[in-house]
């Protein structure tokens, strides 16, 4: 079979001689592109949405609903709604770093090697997976946030939508550190063999499943070095927001993360958080940098 | 493999007068104490097929993937398309498509969902993208399975996509790294067709291989062999340098075989089956060499050079993966 028009409608090549440097507006199509990908692939495997929602919705049954007569409420706050913001910061950030096994996917099955090898900056891929991640993270504990409701926790739009953006920020942390993570492991199964070791300690010492305050001090060292902690207590303190009038009336769930005697405000806290992503796409840039 | 192979078309007028495409000048690559290639020199014209031949491990990946940007030189200079490949990388890759070994498509994304990313990537403008890729289809005989999904793929179908998007955005060289590597006679055969075929459209191609009976179809080959180059020119002339029929003998005594023959001024070679009798012209040869063997003959088989017999030339050695002839 030959093509006998094939030299007629040769094109002519694409911009050959063109300096691409500059081109800015190029390399955000390719972020765009990047992170189009990643919502599809999210989109198409509907199975892992539902798999990542078993574990906090297990632990709100399990510990909420289950626990809920056993622990008495303080100040106006059910254990069940304790916990709730919680396990939403769990989900985001376990999600944002589980799903960066996709990167280790596409490097064991070729993909990056199609993105690495193209024109485009690194930068504009890691800032695409980055924004493609942090969404689905954001999407899978938005979902969670619809039991607030059930459990009688009290939302307007305002709380909702500064939610959101805590939401957000913890994903965008959680997908990047995902990444640092993806660049050093070349196999998937490391990968996931790494994880529990990485989430299980994060979660478990992080104010989600039970109050912070007077513990002794080495757990208390684990659990201020542990990002997910001021995560926790951010979401914790918007969402709850409408239910705890003033420190003084919060009894045993009190909010806040003190440290050296001063409990800190949600923006240095929010600082901490944003701070930890940006230093993990640093490092992520580094690694995906340069050419062996 | 049976190919179908088409009158070469005419090279391209004032092919001198155009500039090498590549142009490669004491290239190395170290990793740590090992050499993975230790200062290869040469050209690719424009509109060549160009072949890389070395059994495995002879530093063919290594090289393509320092042309490709994928790797830093340690020494040495070289340009693709006029750019320089350790300081103008970005626009090096602009200008090359590349076929691997591994395979780099998504098989969750369908064929068209692929080029369209790939297409982004090298910023082809929006109002060309769906001629291009009707285009780039048609030419492998996909345009049919455009919406499937890349997992449906046969392997043959998956690598003729990957060399249907890597001339997306019409690069000037097409680097194929093992194209045919894994897959059944019938593919092989087939896709080796469709890469003839781009010859029409003057695209250089750049091919590793390690397939002897692929490399014969080039314009040139280089042939490398511990990350050297030993031997560069076209087949025709790389033969002829080995200048003689080759007779491949099976004896009852190889050992002794080979002694007395050698002791009579014969060139013997030893052979994974046998032995190998290099003289001028086979037909003649035939009953001086079974008088004079010392051993008894077994088999006997007249042959005319090829490349298997120039990389022994050149290397002391047999290319042990060379497949078909």
């Amino acid at each position: 079979m030959v093509n006998s028009n094939l030299r007629e409608t040769s094109p002519e090549p694409v911009r050959r001689d063109v300096d691409v440097e500059a081109d800015w507006l190029a390399e955000l199509r390719t972020v765009m592109m990047v992170a189009k990908r990643e919502l599809l692939r999210f989109v198409r495997a509907p199975g892992r949405l539902l798999t990542s929602l078993v574990l906090p919705l297990t632990f709100l049954l399990i510990f909420g609903v289950g626990l809920n007569r056993l622990v008495p409420s303080s100040g106006g706050v059910s254990f069940a709604q304790f916990l709730l913001p919680g396990m939403i910061a769990m989900i985001v950030v376990m999600a944002g770093l589980s799903n960066c096994v996709l990167v280790v996917w596409d490097r064991e099955f070729g993909f990056l090697r199609e993105m690495l090898v193209a024109p485009p900056h690194r930068i504009s891929l890691v800032i695409g997976r980055i924004a493609g991640g942090s969404l689905v993270a954001t999407a899978q504990g938005t979902v969670i946030l619809l039991l607030a409701p059930v459990l009688g926790v009290r939302l307007d739009l305002m709380t909702i939508l500064a939610t959101i953006a805590g939401v957000a920020l913890l994903a965008i942390t959680g997908t990047a550190v995902g990444m640092f993570l993806a660049s050093w492991v070349g196999r998937m199964e490391s990968f996931s063999a790494v994880m529990p070791l990485v989430t299980m300690p994060m979660m478990f010492l992080s104010g989600a499943f039970f109050p912070i305050s007077s513990l002794p001090v080495w757990l208390s060292v684990f659990i201020h070095i542990n990002p997910l902690t001021y995560g926790v207590d951010i979401l914790r303190r918007v969402i709850l927001s409408d239910h705890v009038a003033d420190a003084r009336t919060q009894g045993e769930f009190a909010s806040g993360v003190e440290m050296f005697g001063h409990t800190l405000p949600i923006a240095v806290e929010a600082g901490f958080v944003a701070g930890l992503g940006l230093v993990a796409m640093a490092f992520t840039l580094r690694r995906f940098g340069r050419p062996e | 493999m049976v190919v179908q192979s088409e009158p070469r078309p005419e090279p391209a007028t004032n092919n001198a007068q155009r500039p090498p495409v590549i142009e490669v000048s004491e290239l190395a690559k170290r990793y740590g104490s090992v050499e993975a290639v230790r200062s290869v020199s040469f050209d690719v014209q424009q509109g060549e097929l160009f072949a890389f031949l070395g059994p495995n491990g002879a530093g063919k990946t290594t090289t393509i993937n320092m042309l490709c940007t994928l790797a830093r030189p340690t020494a040495g200079v070289a340009t693709v398309a006029g750019f320089d490949v350790a300081r103008q990388p970005r626009l090096v890759r602009q200008n090359i498509g590349l076929v691997f070994q591994n395979y780099t498509l998504d098989p969750e994304l369908t064929a068209e969902e692929n080029l369209r990313f790939h297409a982004v990537l090298y910023r082809i403008p929006q109002h060309e993208l769906s001629a291009r890729m009707t285009r780039v289809l048609r030419l492998v005989d996909l345009e049919e399975r455009r919406g499937s999904r890349v997992s449906t793929f046969s392997g043959g179908m998956t690598r003729r996509l990957e060399i249907a998007r890597a001339l997306l955005h019409t690069p000037h060289v097409l680097f194929l790294d093992e194209p045919t590597v894994g897959l059944d006679p019938q593919t092989r055969s087939r896709i080796w067709n469709d890469v003839l075929r781009l010859r029409e459209e003057d695209v250089t191609i750049f091919l590793t291989t390690h397939y002897l009976d692929e490399a014969e179809h080039a314009d040139r080959i280089a042939i490398i062999d511990n990350g050297e180059i030993v031997a560069c020119d076209t087949p025709t002339a790389l033969k002829s340098v080995v200048g003689s029929d080759a007779i491949d003998l099976a004896t009852a005594d190889d050992v002794t075989a080979s002694e007395t023959l050698t002791r009579a001024g014969y060139d013997v070679r030893a052979t994974e089956y046998g032995l190998r009798v290099y003289v001028a012209d086979g037909e003649r040869a035939v009953s001086g060499l079974v008088s004079r063997a010392g051993a008894e003959i077994q088999q006997l088989r007249v042959r005319r050079p090829s490349l298997d017999d120039v990389f022994m030339h050149f290397t002391g050695r047999e290319m042990r993966d060379g497949g078909g002839a």
